[in-house]
């Protein structure tokens, strides 16, 4: 028996022991590092990467000076010319690789400048409108090419226009600014790097839309070469857009590693769910100011998260095992993050998210309650919401104080605020109305009769029958909206609203805005940028689920009337729309920033129309020691403006 | 007992139908699809011009049919052996869940083996020796194992040994190792983020299986038989590991049946808090995007495992007790 059990501890034992030898394998050498490296000398006008001068030597490219255009674009480094080499190791959250998409196809027609204060040239070399703003001549960049050593032409650009735009069999339409009025617009090609374009009405903001974030002309311009074998007008062996839609697609794009780009990297490998490997394209066509070919770094290395990014990206960045990671620093791991910035040899850059408020409440101007309407139509009422919000307190207690309360009202670096009676306009505007004032909002729900008449606590109407404001809460996802709206329940109904905050996944809440279900609707984290990003967010143009005072009129607007719900006559949302009909054809910069801030004036005169929280807050990035040229200034939370892509990734480098 | 088996063969087919109809409903049952999504997160990116792709991507994947014909098509293709395409990743489904297979499999593969090595013959020895200083030693530690979620054991294991070494032990494989092709640096590097999930895993599972033996060979020590056999003088060994043991393995072996299709669904979790690329992330991520071939597949591939775990099951068990063969 003893002898037995003994056996069976030896067993036992050697279980365990299999245990640890599963686990105890003894640590790898650490992969070694790879150095920067020097230019190679070509001999020839331009310098490369070593890795691309042994192929070059080797005979599987042609030398640089034939791989870049006559004339490359030059690309001021934001500290130093930089050395060649490394690895970029990232994590992206994104289910279709946005953030990664984000850093690397940010290469429209023309692209923000670093710190946001106009546009440059990018595929783009020259561009000339007509005076009404109806003709335009875009002049595209000679002798680019594809990532395969074709050369890019206008054709690439007409390929997407006249192939998939304008084919029905593609399903596809015209996107903003392509189209006037329901009119396509008319493109013309001169010569293979000339195109002219004919709208059917004044189109001045055509380039700033072509040019947004990395989903619009960076993607408009396809390999026609490549994508031709897809098309059935192309290929009779084809009979559907499936494969081609599938490679059109920015979110699917980047799994067909086939497909050439004019990015700085291609993807060698996509595991999907898993990572994407790139490195980088030998034809890119942009040089630094000593000549050198860009991108200086060899290949990204970037991981998709399992499970959550942000604990994932916390871990990560305190290892030390992230390069540069624009995306997923919470602000909450901030100083946590900051505290061991020596161990993991990284520094913390903090960019701006640029956000207008952080949660964002959308009273609904469509709900199906004509009573509630006519309270969200009177502005005493939404003012009294607005005062009742202790927006310091919100602040300190949810946003670790790092926010700033405000109103809603747009980005301060929008190009219109930047004169000097665009900053009082701001200021005006993102102050007003957002003191908390709960004496003031009581005086002024009493002013409309909105009293306490059953004697529970919570105001009933002016006709004495029960008042509840019911706001929507997306229950997945952002902890931080949550919060923020378990305090501003309890805020009103200090004031004497009884409130109910209906917590629903967002997709069902998206279902309920297109059916105008919504009383107020609470979104998290938003950012929009003029007449540029988003501008549905302050003036009813869209038929979307965040637009300003409901989808419906929204979309009303949209479909010319023909759908949705019209705004009540000469109310503010009407006027509002009213000035952005307006806005979008007037050629002259200067008048339509004059006539923006005119249009900004309704929300400051009749606001709160929407209203806001706590917002600005901080967007921290990580940047490992040895990576530089790395900006100080950066505006993440508005996809339209490029970030990190509108810092120029391809000219980071490791030291 | 070839009766038996067709008999219990047959009866798997209906099983397996109703798996697909309520399998498919599952998936179909939150609102929208996986347009709706598409759209939704490239509006939050700014990019509302995708809503105007609606119907066309709906007419792409076949979303425009209604849900009765989109079942049938799935089902006819299913039987044909082709499970759709992902319409996140667009591969066919099989493509992606055989990706993943491997470290899956591997984990937890390796996890059952050790679990189970370590759990019978603990649980035997602690049954044998009840109340001894052993026993109560590993009664302790069972119940710890147990009550310790494995996510967390794994979570604490992680962060340890990056408080340790400085390195963060998740995934599957360091980022220099990521893209490289196999070779023996790959391999320890592999091992060396393999043994997080596995003792995780391992440490909850051995406890269970602890528990689950020592109590039903107590029960069945207790039983008059083994007196009886006592009495006659066999063999304390003959007793217990001919006797005993056999009967008190039945309910382990009926858990068996379970156990084939937790190969790849077991610690979901586990997968999602260490990064692990595995079969079980992936099927959540699928379900949440209403990827329906491919969550459906894995669906599909989770019940089958069931049934034809809960067969063999059926079957071991026919053998190790005749008794069960009579019905």
């Amino acid at each position: 028996m003893r002898k037995r059990i003994s056996i069976v501890l030896v067993i036992s034992v050697v279980t365990m022991l299999l245990l640890a030898a599963c686990g105890g394998a003894p640590a790898p050498a650490a992969a070694p590092a790879e150095q920067a490296a020097p230019p190679a000398s070509t001999g020839g006008k331009y310098n490369e990467a070593p890795m691309l001068a042994e192929k070059v030597a080797a005979g599987e490219l042609p030398p640089v000076d034939e791989r870049l255009p006559a004339a490359p674009l030059v690309i001021e480094p934001v500290e130093e010319v930089g050395q060649y080499g490394g690895v970029w190791r990232m994590v992206d959250s994104q289910n279709d690789n946005g953030w990664l998409r984000q850093t690397i196809w940010v290469e429209p027609m023309l692209k923000w400048n670093r710190d946001m204060s106009g546009m440059r040239p990018n595929l783009l070399e020259s561009f000339t409108w007509n005076d009404d703003a109806t003709v335009l001549t875009t002049k595209f960049r000679e002798g680019i090419k594809w990532s395969d050593g074709e050369p890019l032409t206008v054709d690439d650009f007409l390929f997407w226009w006249n192939d998939i735009i304008l084919d029905p069999a593609a399903g596809q339409s015209p996107p903003t600014g392509a189209a006037v009025g329901g009119q396509p617009m008319q493109v013309e090609k001169v010569d293979d790097y000339t195109l002219t374009f004919t709208f059917a009405a004044s189109n001045p903001l055509f380039l700033d839309y072509m040019s947004r974030g990395s989903y619009s002309s960076s993607v408009y311009v396809v390999p026609a070469h490549y994508l031709e074998q897809y098309h059935p007008k192309y290929n009779s062996a084809v009979t559907d857009m499936t494969e081609l839609l599938n490679r059109y697609n920015a979110t699917s794009r980047m799994q067909y590693a086939d497909m050439p780009t004019f990015a700085a990297w291609m993807v060698t490998d996509y595991v999907p769910g898993e990572r994407v490997s790139l490195e980088r394209n030998p034809y890119y066509w942009k040089v630094d100011t000593a000549g050198n070919q860009l991108p200086y770094i060899d290949r990204l290395e970037v991981q998709i998260p399992q499970g959550n990014a942000i604990e994932l990206v916390l871990l990560k960045a305190l290892a030390g095992e992230l390069d540069m990671q624009t995306r997923d620093v919470d602000l909450k791991d901030v100083p946590l993050v900051i505290e061991n910035a020596d161990a993991g040899d990284y520094h913390v850059v903090m960019w701006n998210r640029g956000d207008y408020a952080w949660p964002w409440l959308i009273p609904m101007y469509d709900y199906p309650d004509e009573g509630i309407v006519d309270l969200m139509y009177t502005k005493e009422f939404r003012r009294a919401l607005s005062y009742a919000i202790n927006r310091d307190q919100l602040n300190e207690v949810v946003h670790l104080g790092l926010g700033q309360p405000r109103q809603f009202a747009l980005s301060a670096e929008s190009p219109e605020f930047l004169s000097d009676e665009g900053k009082k306009v701001y200021e005006e505007w993102s102050q007003s109305y957002a003191a908390y004032d709960p004496e003031q909002a009581k005086a002024l729900l009493d002013g409309l009769g909105l009293k306490d008449v059953d004697g529970d606590g919570f105001r009933e109407r002016a006709d004495g029958t029960p008042l509840e404001l019911i706001v929507d809460v997306p229950s997945d996802g952002d902890k931080l909206t949550i919060d923020a709206m378990d305090m501003i329940q309890q805020q009103w109904e200090e004031v004497g609203l009884k409130t109910t905050l209906n917590m629903a996944a967002w997709s069902v809440i998206d279902q309920r805005a297109a059916a105008g279900e919504i009383m107020i609707r609470a979104w998290g984290s938003a950012a929009a940028w003029g007449l540029i990003s988003a501008p549905t967010v302050w003036t009813p143009i869209e038929g979307v689920t965040y637009s300003v005072g409901g989808q419906r009129i929204g979309q009303y607007y949209q479909s010319l009337g023909a759908e949705g719900v019209a705004p009540r006559a000469g109310s503010m949302l009407e006027k509002l729309q009213d000035a952005y009909t307006d806005l979008i054809s007037t050629v002259d910069p200067a008048e339509r920033d004059q006539k923006l801030l005119d249009a900004y004036r309704i929300h400051i005169d009749e606001g709160p129309i929407t209203i806001g929280t706590v917002g600005e807050h901080p967007s921290p990035v990580i940047v490992k020691n040895n990576v530089h040229n790395v900006p100080e200034t950066g505006i993440v939370a508005s996809w339209d403006l490029g970030f990190p892509g509108t810092a120029d990734p391809e000219q980071f480098f490791f030291r | 007992m070839i009766k038996y088996i067709v008999t219990r063969t047959i009866a798997m087919i209906p099983t397996f139908l109703l798996l697909t109809v309520f399998g498919f409903l599952l998936i179909e049952l939150p609102p929208g699809d996986y347009v709706t999504s598409y759209i939704r997160a490239q509006a939050a990116q700014g990019n509302t011009s995708a809503a105007d792709q609606e119907a066309s991507m709906r007419a792409q994947y076949g979303l425009d049919q209604p849900i009765v014909v989109r079942y049938g098509l799935w089902l006819s293709r299913f039987v044909r052996g082709d499970f759709g395409d992902s319409f996140e990743f667009r591969r066919p489904a099989t493509e992606i869940i055989g990706s993943r297979l491997g470290v899956t499999l591997t984990i937890s593969i390796c996890a059952f083996l050790i679990s189970w090595g370590i759990g019978i013959p603990l649980g035997i020895y602690s049954a044998t020796h009840q109340y001894s200083r052993t026993d109560n030693f590993l009664t302790t530690v069972t119940f710890v194992g147990l009550g310790i979620p494995d996510f967390l054991l794994g979570l604490l294991l992680l962060v340890t040994v990056w408080m340790l070494t400085g390195e963060v032990l998740t995934g599957m494989n360091s980022s220099a190792y990521a893209s490289a092709p196999w070779s023996v640096g790959k391999v320890l590097d592999f091992l060396k983020h393999l043994w997080i999930p596995v003792t995780a895993v391992v440490i909850t599972g051995t406890a269970w299986i602890m528990r689950v033996m020592r109590g039903n060979l107590l029960d069945q020590l207790g039983r008059p038989y083994v007196t009886a056999l006592r009495a006659r003088g066999l063999p304390e060994r003959v007793v217990i590991y001919k006797h005993a043991v056999r009967n008190a393995l039945h309910p382990l072996v009926m858990s068996l049946g379970q156990t084939l299709a937790w190969l790849i669904s077991g610690f979901t979790i586990i997968s999602l808090v260490l990064d692990l690329p595995t079969v079980q992330s992936i099927y959540l991520r699928a379900m949440l995007q209403q990827d329906v071939y491919l969550g459906g597949t894995i669906l599909i591939l989770i019940g089958v495992l069931i049934l034809i775990g809960t067969l063999l099951a059926d079957i071991l068990l026919a053998w190790l007790d005749p008794r069960i063969r009579l019905y």
